[in-house]
């Protein structure tokens, strides 16, 4: 018998040894002539293309159904399909046996094809016996690929642990000198699960239920001594190593429950072997000790230090090695500098380091970000000066580093400790002293009366000292002139007008003003006199800047819906497109066609990616819109929209086109601008914005509804479009003549006085009341709502009988139940900003209103994700766009918001806010104790937003101001995190002063704890100095000036 | 994108070793120039660092930045590519870029930071391998250290010696990017700066999990951030990039930030972020988005298609010299040309690779990246404009010009503010990313 069929014979009957016998001496030729032979066995049956198994004509199928489809298929078929099974079957029990994959690794052409058939071997030949009988006849074959292999095959092992076992069979290669050590990562970070798998132990391991007990990482190391040569030093030096073994240490420690649990965890492990002398105990502490060192990820080492505490390691190990643990208090890791304090404490305690020596490391311990090492360092500190009163001076010093820490509470706890040897009169060298104010310039400004009264603050002498020396290298930057001082850094600009110049030009604004508002602003003047600070503005509903000319110029239409059909987060350039689509239809359509072609196939292709006109995605309407301006046809809507499979709110305009949520108007309005367009009679809109909130003049009304008169007569044409009309209305600014009435109702559709009315009714204010709670229906992103915070109408809102757009707007009577239909589109767009930025255009003159629907979005943005919350917040950013009760509720849920973006978004329109007198600290105050008492909001967060915002004296100042009237109403409901708010308005209430504290906070003063302390602070700060307090009021009064100087 | 390959053939692996009872850091280097010409194992620099453990944190961090890479799409790949050294007569700089190609960082260890003036000046690659970052970790920790850029030693090189060997792809966005971004660096300004403290606390504060970028604006206070761009502000994409210049941070003596001007309107912009180290100075600089590498920026395409450009910076290139800047002035005037001229000629040697830009001190300094071959790398918009541009495909009209681009035809506007077209592409980015393939191609047909 020739060797493919004994090679053959070998594999049916898996007879491994044959196998490998027959194999042992092939050359290589030979293996290729075998393999060709064996294809068919080592490929396996192959399956024909599938066919149907039976046809039938659409007659036929209720013959079929009534015979059933026993007849089918044929017997003839069926035989066919039999013979396949069985010959897959003989062959799946051929290639189930370690027979066949020996055979498939001894005649395999070529690494990629062999890493392929490492990835195919099935699970039940994962166990030591069998990864040793294919290493063997790998080891036999000895190809030049071998390594290549291994190396491939861990890589992918390491992501995707599929086949044979990547780890066990590398080290089997090694040990049978068929290859090298690997040199990759994965070598050493798949060892510590895979050694589980190596023999002899390894069968214990795969046994269901394993017999006791399972092997422990000693025992297997001990089984394979050549481990403890490279391998286990390996786990000191590669990235990530460190990982693995947390995680496989982990996983035994979760199975302590489980009888067969492994005795030992590997840092447990290596404990052992080292006090049985199997491993040098020096270098293992040296090696563990240096791991903190490498640059591993600072979150990847804290297996090292359990090692270490499994070691014991002992006081004199420690002095053996007192560089290397002071090198670790400037380690990259929390974990390596806590081995580093806790060696030092230890030295320290037993009288073998010096204090010089462990002061001149201590620096980058006291600036580490996490609070507990910093902590940690300023106690050694502290057992430095009890301990060796002679080097309190210098320890001090060093403590006052921590000066520079970015937390408060850091600052603190280095004041306090310098504080209390300065009582103790045990520092009073000069030296020391001016070192030490020397870093108390960096103290936070609330902690400064502290340190003034500890002696601390600033002075003539230590003023000098503040300012950093010259650079003695003769830094080229500098020679040359340092470019952002030559460009006018702002950061370093000086004032060149104090507050004192600028009150004084205000004055001289003031005293401009018609008398009643220099009245009014007289007494703000007066306040700031006697230390006061002026209010905010009282701010009504503006029209915005204005907008560039409407678009006129195809060329322009083209490059405008170029960029819409991408990206439509700029709703003002979607409005003027809009308008300028219907404008420009008049163009001859091939006209149209020519201008709009190159865009035509982009047009298409966006349209598919949405329903178009669903409130969905704006950049889809837009490509429709384009597509129609082109000359295609639009097409036509014959799916119902409102039946029962689609969810509720799914679509916010219905299939004949009228938006069914306020929501949907937007799309409702390119759906009849594209109507319009798809007539080629040309047109207008009666709603086309002219300025950036959306408003449009009465005068410009009034034109247009003539212009459009007289194009009705020129070329005919219906009464306006519902929607056009109703957004005009709604834009429409105040003050529109009567005649206006009288010229629109000539459009047709409808009467003078319902338009009138419907006018009036839409200008009068409504009331909201907050709502929090879980909002009904499915969950929009995960498996349960999280709380929202939303607005209702509260009490009767007028119907607007010309104006049914109006209804949508002001349907929350139940934001919570309606939420589901409100917010539905966003359900199926990630990216919703674009209908989210168009909200605040549809009434700019209800921007309460506006500031209702966004607070939905914003809802959405208090769970961590993707939310259209930033957009929400940004769009109400503008002077004219008063906040009001509910405007103030959606800044401060921005503020709370889960993503920083918002939060930071939300900080500035707090700042812009406050500079242009919007800002309303009372009704800031109102909606904070309103968010965090309903539980919706998390005051940590709110107090990381405002302390991106206060970076202006006012609004600064608007800050404390805020935080002070809440604090009674949070403090009283125990709210979590208060002392963030307090510690905040504390650090800026020095700087900016803070206005009378409630009796709350000076309640809370008298606490302990940290919201005590913070409070103490604040009633400090209160009382203190306050260097920016005129500025901020200079600031406030320029915002009323400001207002009351615009037309 | 054609993938190019670089052979790194180090004599040996770099080491630690104790010398005169200090410790001994020797970087082996691979490839590059110096003054005298190609070299294999170029020897620059031997000598004490007289600040160790910044230089080692600042070698460090370079390190983490080559072997980063801040965004995962699926055929972007972690290769280690080692940091590259410039030795300029009286400095060293190490340069490294992220595997996503949207990080820059560079370390110049500035005069004062040597104890010794470098022996020879010129580029190469320096190995930073487990065995050196760990050497290096230690460094951090303090005591003295000698760093030795290169070896004087006889090298055995060959079949039989140590010879660490390594190949590498080089993308060709990578290769791109690594040059565009110097010449992004001459359009950057100075924004502000701030103390250490300061920096400590304003770097600390920013949220690294923000999804849209952020705006560092200056004022009195120092930075403060912003949700959308204001004149005066730099842009912070990605923030979680800036992790690199976390553990720096100890050592920082002040910030110092750069941007190209922005108005109200800009959404993203790239940003440098320069931390003062007393004696070094390391620089980071941030492509405009997380996902966006610099080599997508084709803010430099135009000036790459420009003959004159091209040829300026052959007659600039024979001129540069390894001092630590270029004096522009001097360089026009010794070539003849004009200051404009010489100006677009450095972006355009900075875009190939052959230069790079000092933000500190606002000037260019030779730097040839020492890649060999596939620096000549094609850039593919540029090449399909030409391509365009070749075949006939551009019809120029009044004002603008027809593109046919496939069976698309796209029309291009010319227009003083800037060019248009109405392809997606642009429609996309609005400018934001340099020309698209049709602008240019219509501008090369209408030159």
């Amino acid at each position: 018998m020739n060797l493919p069929a004994q090679l053959e014979a070998a594999i049916r009957c898996n007879d491994a040894a044959a196998v490998r016998d027959l194999l042992r001496e092939a050359t290589e030729r030979e293996r290729k002539v075998c393999a060709k032979a064996l294809q068919p066995l080592l490929r396996g049956p192959q399956w024909p293309d599938i066919e149907p198994l039976f046809m039938v004509a659409p007659d036929e199928l209720a013959d079929l159904i009534r015979t059933g489809v026993r007849k089918f298929p044929s017997a003839e078929r069926q035989r066919e399909h039999a013979q396949l099974q069985r010959d897959y079957d003989e062959w799946h029990e051929a290639a189930s046996g370690i027979a066949f994959h020996m055979a498939v690794f001894g005649l395999v052409g070529g690494v990629t094809a062999a890493a392929r058939a490492a990835w195919d071997v099935p699970s039940q030949s994962r166990c030591d016996p069998d990864i040793d009988l294919i290493a063997a006849v790998l080891a036999d074959r000895a190809p030049d690929w071998l390594a290549d292999l291994v190396d491939r095959h861990l890589r992918l092992w390491a992501r995707h642990p599929l086949g044979i076992p990547a780890w066990a069979l590398a080290r089997k290669l090694v040990r049978l000198g068929a290859i090298a050590r690997p040199d990759l990562a994965e070598y050493t970070t798949l060892m510590p699960v895979g050694v589980l798998l190596l023999s002899p132990l390894s069968a214990s391991v795969l046994a269901h239920p394993p017999p006791e007990p399972v092997p422990s990482p000693a025992d297997v190391l001990l089984s394979d001594p050549g481990l403890l040569d490279d391998e286990v030093w390996r786990l000191f030096t590669v990235p990530d190593a460190g990982q693995t073994l947390e995680q496989a240490d982990r996983t035994a420690a979760w199975m302590q429950d489980i009888d067969h649990a492994p005795r030992q965890t590997w840092s447990e492990s290596l404990a052992h072997l080292c006090a049985l002398g199997m491993l040098d105990r020096d270098r293992l502490l040296d090696e563990c000790l240096g791991a903190f060192s490498r640059d591993f990820s600072p979150h990847r080492v804290a297996w090292y230090a359990r090692l270490l505490r499994q070691l014991d390691v002992s006081v004199a190990e420690i002095a053996d090695r007192t560089a290397t643990y002071l090198g670790l208090l400037a380690a990259s890791s929390k974990v390596g500098v806590t081995v580093g304090q806790d060696g030092a404490r230890r030295l320290l305690g037993a009288g073998l380091l010096g204090a010089d020596r462990l002061l001149d490391a201590c620096g980058p311990a006291l600036l580490f970000p996490q609070k507990s090492v910093a902590i940690a360092q300023l106690k050694l500190i502290d057992a430095v000066i009890t301990k060796m009163p002679a080097a309190a001076e210098r320890a001090a010093a060093v403590a006052a580093v921590a000066f520079g820490h970015e937390r408060q509470d850091i600052q603190e706890a280095a004041l306090a400790l310098i504080a209390k040897h300065l009582r103790r009169h045990v520092i009073r060298e000069p030296a020391a002293l001016a070192e030490i104010r020397r870093y108390a310039m960096d103290l936070s400004p609330s902690l400064a009366p502290e340190a003034a009264a500890l002696g601390l603050g600033p002075d003539a002498g230590s003023a000098d000292a503040a300012c950093e020396p010259a650079d003695p290298t003769g830094d080229p930057a500098d020679a040359a002139g340092d470019p952002a001082d030559a460009a006018g850094d702002p950061a370093d600009a000086t004032d060149g007008d104090g507050p004192t110049a600028e009150l004084a030009g205000l004055d001289r604004r003031i005293d401009a003003l018609p008398r009643a508002a220099a009245a009014d602003l007289a007494a703000a003047r007066t306040a700031i006199g006697r230390g006061g600070m002026p209010g905010p503005a009282r701010v009504h509903a503006g029209a915005g800047a204005s907008l560039p000319e409407p678009v006129t110029d195809p060329d322009e239409l083209i490059a405008l819906l170029t960029v819409l059909m991408e990206d439509a987060r700029d709703a003002i350039s979607a409005e003027r497109a809009l308008a300028g689509a219907v404008r420009l239809s008049a163009l001859p359509e091939r006209v149209r066609s020519q201008a709009a072609g190159p865009l035509r196939k982009r047009a298409a292709s966006v349209m598919d990616t949405c329903v178009p006109f669903s409130g969905q995605q704006i950049t889809c309407d837009m490509a429709l819109l384009t597509h129609v301006w082109a000359g295609g046809s639009l097409p036509t809507e014959d799916r119902p929209r409102e039946d029962r499979w689609h969810m509720p709110g799914e679509y916010a305009v219905s299939s004949s086109g009228q938006a069914l949520t306020m929501a949907g108007i937007f799309s409702a309005r390119v759906w009849e601008a594209a109507r319009v367009i798809e007539a080629g009679t040309g047109g207008l809109l009666l709603a086309e914005p002219e300025t950036r909130r959306g408003a449009i003049t009465p005068q410009s009304m009034l034109e247009r509804v003539q212009r459009r008169a007289r194009q009705v007569d020129r070329a005919g044409g219906g009464p306006p479009d519902r929607h056009d009309r109703d957004v005009a209305l709604l834009r429409l600014a105040p003050g529109a003549p009567p005649s206006l009435w009288g010229a629109w109702s000539e459009l047709g559709g409808i009467s003078p006085g319902t338009l009138q009315a419907s006018y009036r009714l839409t200008r009068d204010p409504l009331a909201f009341r907050a709502v929090l709670g879980e909002p009904a229906g499915q969950p929009l992103r995960r498996s349960e709502w999280h709380r929202h915070l939303l607005a209702r109408t509260t009490g009767p809102v007028p119907e607007a009988p010309g104006c049914p757009s109006w209804q949508l707007l002001t349907g929350l009577s139940n934001p919570l139940s309606d939420h589901a239909v409100l917010y539905g589109p966003r359900r199926y767009q990630r990216h919703y900003d674009a209908a989210v930025a168009g909200w605040p255009l549809i009434c700019p003159w209800q921007p309460e209103l506006a500031a209702a629907h966004l607070l939905r979005p914003l809802s959405d943005g208090l769970q961590a994700g993707q939310t259209p919350a930033t957009t929400a917040v940004m769009a109400m950013n503008d002077p004219a766009h008063p906040l009001g009760p509910v405007g103030h509720l959606a800044l401060v849920t921005g503020l709370a918001s889960a993503e920083a973006d918002t939060r930071v978004a939300a900080a500035q329109l707090w700042s812009d806010a406050c500079a242009d007198g919007r800002l309303d600290p009372v009704l800031a105050a109102t909606a904070l104790v309103t968010g965090v008492v309903g539980q919706a909001l998390k005051l940590s967060r709110v107090a990381d937003g405002l302390q991106h915002a206060a970076n202006s004296p006012i609004a600064a100042r608007r800050v404390v101001e805020t935080a002070c009237a809440s604090a009674e109403a949070l403090a009283g409901a125990a709210a979590a995190n208060l002392h963030a708010l307090i510690e905040l308005a504390a650090r800026l209430g020095a700087t900016v002063g803070a206005p009378e504290l409630p009796g709350a906070v000076t309640a809370l003063a008298s606490r302990g704890g940290r919201l005590g302390a913070t409070a103490k602070q604040l009633v400090q700060a209160s009382h203190g100095r306050a260097p920016d307090r005129e500025r901020a009021a200079v600031e406030a009064l320029a915002a009323l000036v400001a207002r009351a100087e615009a037309p | 994108m054609a993938v190019a390959e670089l052979a790194y053939r180090y004599p040996g692996p770099s080491v630690v070793r104790g010398h005169d009872g200090r410790r001994e850091v020797l970087l082996a280097t691979s490839g590059g120039v110096t003054a005298a010409g190609p070299a294999e194992h170029p020897f620059f620099f031997s000598g004490l660092l007289t600040d160790p453990a910044a230089a080692a944190q600042g070698m460090l961090a370079c390190a983490t930045i080559a072997r980063s890479r801040y965004f995962t799409p699926g055929n972007v790949v972690a290769i280690l590519r080692d940091p590259v050294v410039t030795s300029s007569e009286d400095r060293l700089r190490f340069e490294s870029f992220s595997s996503c190609c949207g990080v820059h960082a560079r370390l110049d260890l500035l005069p004062a930071a040597l104890a010794d003036a470098p022996m020879a000046s010129g580029t190469t690659n320096v190995d930073f391998g487990d065995a050196m970052r760990a050497a290096l970790g230690g460094a951090v920790l303090g005591g003295p250290l000698l760093l030795s850029v290169g070896s004087g030693e006889l090298v055995v090189d060959g079949a039989g010696g140590s010879v660490t060997e390594r190949k590498v792809p080089l993308p060709g966005r990578w290769l791109k990017g690594f040059g565009e971004v110097q010449a992004l660096g001459a359009q950057m300004r100075p924004v502000g700066k701030v103390t250490g403290t300061a920096a400590r606390r304003f770097l600390r504060s920013i949220p690294r999990s923000a999804r849209r970028p952020l705006w560092a604006i200056p004022g009195r206070g120092g930075f403060s951030l912003a949700a959308s761009a204001s004149p005066g502000a730099a842009c912070i994409a990605g923030p979680h990039r800036m992790a690199g210049l976390g553990p720096l941070l100890r050592f920082a003596h002040g910030l110092r930030v750069y941007g190209p001007d922005v108005d109200r309107d800009s959404t993203e912009a790239p940003s440098a972020w320069e931390l003062d180290l007393g004696l070094a100075r390391f620089t980071l600089t941030l492509s405009p988005e997380s996902y966006r590498g610099f080599s997508g920026e084709g803010a430099l395409l135009a000036l790459l298609a420009d003959e004159d450009a091209a040829e300026d910076a052959l007659l600039l290139g024979a001129s540069l010299g390894w001092g630590p800047r270029i004096d522009l002035g001097r360089l026009a005037a010794t070539a003849g040309l004009t200051s404009p001229r010489a100006s677009a000629a450095l972006g355009y040697l900075a875009a190939s690779g052959w230069v790079g830009y000092d933000l500190a001190e606002q000037s260019f300094f030779r730097r040839e990246l020492p890649f060999g071959p596939a620096m000549q790398t094609m850039h593919p918009r540029l090449a399909s404009a030409q391509a365009l541009a070749a075949s006939g495909a551009v019809t120029v009209g009044d004002g603008g010009a027809i593109v046919r681009s496939g069976d698309s035809e796209h029309r291009v506007t010319f227009g003083d503010i800037g060019d248009r077209c109405t392809c997606p592409w642009w429609g996309k980015h609005r400018g934001s990313r340099g020309p698209c393939k049709h602008v240019l191609a219509a501008r090369l047909a209408a030159r």
